[in-house]
């Protein structure tokens, strides 16, 4: 097995003995990525000229790894896998990517994603479809869809993602690796390309949890640019990583649950997960949560982020920079540059945003979606006084095949459809790993914690991934 | 003649150090886009972070006109597209402005009249155009600077009210020291609302948008009386608009209608996290702020005995009226320091075109000045020639006087002595005096002060030769 | 609320700077009355309207205001870089008339 394919502290003891060099591992990653372009297509952009780094103490120095291409990055290419950005190269480079310069790691790529972090199904990007790497004709969804696909593939040990309602979970869920998202502010947003600027979160994607802690702990921090973040001195992750969980409560929903026993195999995935929860010394209880709340959080969800978004994104006009289209006068160049721009989901979005914001609206559209963000808020934190942490199906299902699913909203009121959301509306710590295997696809649950508890949810995740033992695909296909 | 309601919106850049939202300077420079940071442009990725200074500077002119403060500061996003406008949004304060519900007292032609303030709240610029024939330029050094927005309430009756209330914003601002307030540098600009009515009720309002100095405003609203008079005279209905004033006419036009008004779909800036406003703060923030214009003209007038008119020109600098008023506090007569104040200090300014800041003068020289003509060391005439002095090279008066040899001779025997030594002398004369004829004491006086070199008092002199010259025929 | 039609959503578009081409419309429709019928829901949640909406997602208590101190280290190269034409380092539109501002 290449050295590439193991656990980052594993890579950073064969290369402080020497067994492989950073050049190697690089050479390695980026053969990888051309290999599997045309297959999954999980770059935009594949940094040839990724230089090796010296070997410190620090565990992520010389290693390769991807970022996401909503990431600003000081002299790469930065699309946002968007037509409008699709020239635009950073002058900046955003806090996570300066951490990670800082800690020595090699940034080898960046990575395709749903057209500027809005979409959940990793096809809107302008450079083309993400397949999953387990099975490709099925999507990985997303948006963080590149990110999660190479990290699956074996191309890197690890992937920056961003996660605004479940933009690393839901992807890491459907491609069989670990997607953490950590508190809302523990990891700064200064360089994000801000798709809802509430929501919004920068997290890791890993082939175990273990390599979540190690990535968060380099990049966390409080950030003078971001008047969002948050101290965390006292957030030491590795430090506190730990498998032994007794005593920890979990609590289910109840009214998940229900949903979720229409579909059998997922149902005894997760009631085996929580057996294994209780048998590393767990409590896990149901609660049940008011059913017209939890209907809720998919329309306000969509709401308050198309909202947030037609704001956020209004920069984008090509005027000081972006791909901008010629016209006779200002409004012109504004209205050829968007037009061209933006795919039609995107433009969608931005005018159900738009009228969402109208001012005889606003009342009952975005402040009734903001209400009920604080019911949900609400309710979770009361019960985080009783718990350490909640335990949810990542999904309802394995990753669709291309065609089964699309962006436009559904008519039905899908308890499914957004429910890892709970973690952004809240700003709730939040990590997914893979719980199984069915239909010879991977599935997944997700334990999401009070604020601050990253290291907790850490701990129970990782306790949880020793009991399930799962393999992961680029140690599956070593085999 | 129709009731003239007017309502005015004045932004003003804050002066800092740097920008209001990103590190950049906020300074003027010739070189464009050279003050500037990553959030001056929009670039994806950016986020806002609040200037403390700025704030603060928001808040104590907000004080300063008796608002409400709120408890946190937070702001919102105004949104709209512009080729000035990188982020396609201004950051901005709608939800709970630095200040709301205050008033500024201002003074029309001796009358007090209380204009109420709705709200004054914090923002940024945008970035500046410059337009040639076939295109424009874009120019981000103004994008992002701090600017205060003040909205009064419709509560200005006339021209001269409007006009009154904007120069003494205008000095609240310089007096708060947060801003030069000049509308040549284009720091000051205005939004102005003149509506016409019959009845109590108002009248169609119509905004006449981004006007860049007072004098402006002035023949904008001249001429929307007489527009809107005239379509009202006629009985015509005024259109609820947007205008604008051309500069070179002094006539407005039409901009948009109410129907094309622009929802700005505010909402709260979700990148800056609500940061609380203490007590401690306001009450260390109220301490900085200083008795304003109004309230010391009325101070000098009342307590001082000063009359309006010295008065208004010792409150019309903020410095010049700080240095009186230290004089007066290191104990000067109030109406002898006014007049060193207003007429050699002010003369000397205006001739030199420099201000207090720029001559070496303290206030307590003033005091000791007038102590030394008071106790009659020295003549009102050297008074003045001690004072210019003191203005160029900033030594103290007590100094310049020994200096130059000034010291009047006030001891009575020292006169004595040279009195009798005169007489003596001029033994002839003494003895023909005739305290009829003036001249004749006047030659004794002349006498003295010849062998003083000018040093004796002269009050002293001419009453001990009298005394003598009477005792000296007899 | 106001109601939608293929003009005023048009209209909307524009005012965002954008235009929607006429394939487009039907989906845009569909989405838009889920998200109404969706929200029309919440809107009957008992006592929602006595909710506090949320922005911030918990109390940040280490947020601080930036002190006055000017650290950009943007240079004008860089500033204009990414325009797409620049006449004496200034970003060049074409002409503005009237408008905003």
């Amino acid at each position: 097995m290449s050295y590439l394919d193991k656990s980052l502290e594993e890579i950073h003891k064969a290369l402080k003995e020497g067994k492989v060099t950073s050049k190697e591992l690089i050479e390695e990653s980026l053969k990888r990525a051309h290999e599997y372009q045309e297959e999954i297509n999980s770059f935009v952009t594949i940094c040839d000229d990724a230089k090796e780094e010296d070997i410190t103490d620090n565990v992520l120095s010389g290693i390769p790894y991807a970022a996401k291409d909503n990431l600003s990055t000081k002299g790469v290419l930065t699309t946002a896998s968007s037509n409008i950005l699709a020239d635009y190269v950073p002058v900046f480079d955003a806090t996570c990517i300066k951490k990670l310069k800082e800690a020595g790691a090699v940034m080898m790529g960046k990575t395709v994603m749903d057209e500027l972090g809005m979409g959940g199904t990793g096809t809107t990007g302008h450079t083309g479809v993400v397949k999953n790497p387990w099975d490709v004709t099925r999507m990985t969804a997303g948006s963080s869809a590149g990110s999660a696909a190479c990290v699956a593939k074996g191309i890197v040990p690890y992937a920056l993602g961003t996660d605004t309602g479940d933009s690393i979970r839901k992807p890491a869920g459907y491609c069989g690796i670990v997607g953490f998202k950590p508190t809302y502010g523990l990891v700064s947003r200064w360089g994000l390309f801000a798709f809802a600027s509430s929501l919004d979160h920068v997290g890791c994607l890993t082939r175990n949890v273990k390599d979540a802690a190690y990535v968060i702990d380099a990049i966390k921090g409080i950030d003078e640019n971001d008047m969002t973040s948050i101290n965390s001195f006292n957030i030491k992750l590795v430090d506190n990583y730990t498998t032994n969980v007794k005593g920890k409560k979990l609590f289910y929903i109840k009214e998940l649950n229900d949903e979720l026993k229409n579909s059998k195999e997922y149902y005894d995935n997760f009631m085996k997960t929580l057996d294994y929860a209780k048998a590393c010394g767990m409590e896990v209880t149901e609660e049940s949560i008011d059913e017209d709340i939890l209907k809720g959080i998919y329309p306000s969800y969509m709401a308050i982020s198309c909202a947030e978004a037609t704001s956020n994104n209004s920069n984008l006009t090509g005027i000081p920079f972006g791909n901008r289209k010629e016209g006779r006068t200002p409004d012109e160049v504004m209205i050829n540059t968007r037009t061209e721009g933006f795919s039609e989901l995107i433009r969608r979005r931005f005018v159900i945003g738009s009228f969402i914001l109208q001012k005889e609206n606003q009342e009952k559209l975005f402040k009734n979606a903001q209400r009920i963000r604080r019911l949900i808020v609400d309710k979770i934190t009361k019960l985080f006084e009783k718990y350490d942490g909640l335990i949810m199906p990542n999904s309802d299902s394995i990753a669709p095949h291309f065609g089964e699913t699309n962006d436009v909203m559904s008519d039905k009121y899908l308890l499914f459809a957004e429910n890892l959301a709970i973690g952004n509306f809240g700003g709730f710590p939040s990590i997914t790993i893979p719980s199984g295997i069915v239909d010879d696809m991977p599935v997944a649950i997700n334990i999401t914690g009070p604020i601050k508890s990253d290291s907790e949810v850490i701990n129970i995740a990782a306790a949880l991934e020793e009991k399930i033992g799962f393999v992961p695909l680029n140690v599956k296909e070593e085999k | 003649m129709y009731k003239v309601t007017i309502g005015l919106e004045v932004h003003c850049e804050l002066e800092s150090n740097s920008k209001v939202f990103s590190p950049a300077i906020n300074g003027y420079t010739e070189a464009p886009n050279s003050h500037v940071a990553y959030q001056d442009l929009g670039f994806p990725g950016i986020l806002p972070v609040a200037n403390e200074e700025a704030v603060k500077r928001a808040l104590k002119v907000s004080m300063a006109m008796n608002c409400k403060t709120p408890d946190e500061i937070i702001f919102d996003r105004k949104n709209y597209y512009y080729p000035d406008l990188p982020k396609g949004y201004q950051i901005t304060q709608m939800t709970k402005p630095v200040g709301i519900n205050g008033y500024v007292d201002i003074d029309v032609n001796g009358e007090i009249k209380r204009v109420d303030i709705h709200d004054t709240h914090l923002e940024e610029d945008t970035a500046s155009l410059d337009h040639y024939d076939t295109y424009s330029l874009i120019d981000y050094n103004r994008s992002g600077i701090p600017l205060l927005e003040t909205v009064t309430e419709p509560c200005l009756h006339s021209k001269e009210e409007a006009l009154t209330f904007l120069e003494t914003y205008r000095s609240l601002i310089v007096y708060c020291g947060v801003s030069e307030a000049r509308s040549d540098k284009g720091q000051m600009r205005c939004d102005v609302n003149v509506s016409l009515s019959e009845t109590e009720e108002l009248g169609s309002k119509v905004e006449i948008k981004n006007i860049n100095s007072f004098y402006n405003v002035g023949r904008a609203i001249d001429f929307e009386i007489e527009r809107q008079t005239e379509i009202l005279q006629n009985g015509g209905v005024v259109e609820q608009e947007t205008r604008r004033l051309d500069d070179e006419t002094g006539e407005t036009f039409h901009m948009r209608s109410k129907v094309d008004a622009v929802d700005y779909k505010y909402f709260i800036e979700p990148n800056i996290a609500p940061t609380p406003v203490t007590d401690e703060m306001l009450e260390e923030i109220r301490k900085t702020i200083p008795m304003l214009q109004l309230d010391r003209k009325r101070k000098y007038m009342d307590e001082y005995g000063l009359s309006e008119y010295d008065a208004e020109v010792l409150v019309k600098v903020k410095e010049d009226s700080d240095f009186f008023q230290e004089c007066v506090d290191a104990g000067a007569d109030p109406k002898k320091a006014c007049n060193w104040v207003t007429g050699m200090l002010m003369g000397y300014l205006n001739e030199n075109e420099i201000t207090i800041k720029d001559v070496p003068i303290k206030p307590v020289m003033i005091k000791e000045l007038i102590d030394l003509v008071d106790n009659k060391t020295i003549s009102s005439k050297q008074a003045k020639e001690v004072f210019e002095c003191m203005i160029e090279t900033g030594k103290e008066p007590n100094v310049i006087v020994k200096e130059k040899g000034m010291m009047q001779i006030t001891d009575d025997n020292a006169i004595h002595d040279v009195v009798m030594e005169v007489l003596k002398e001029n033994d002839e004369q003494a003895r023909s005096y005739n305290p009829e004829k003036t001249r004749m004491i006047d030659f004794f006086v002349g006498q003295v002060m010849k062998k003083t070199r000018g040093k004796a008092n002269p009050a002293k002199t001419m009453e001990m030769l009298r005394e003598e010259l009477a005792n000296y025929n007899k | 609320m106001q109601k939608i039609t293929r003009e005023n959503i048009q209209d909307y578009a524009l005012k965002l700077m954008f235009k929607m081409k006429d394939e487009e419309f039907e989906t845009f429709e569909k989405e838009f009355e889920t998200i109404l019928k969706h929200m029309n829901l919440i809107g009957q949640i008992d006592g929602i309207e006595k909710v506090e909406p949320m922005t911030f997602p918990f109390k940040n208590t280490d947020v601080k205001l930036r002190k006055d101190v000017a650290t950009s280290t943007l240079t004008t190269d860089d500033a204009v870089k990414n325009a797409h034409e620049t006449i004496y380092d200034e970003v060049k539109v074409p002409k503005v008339v009237g408008g905003e501002s």
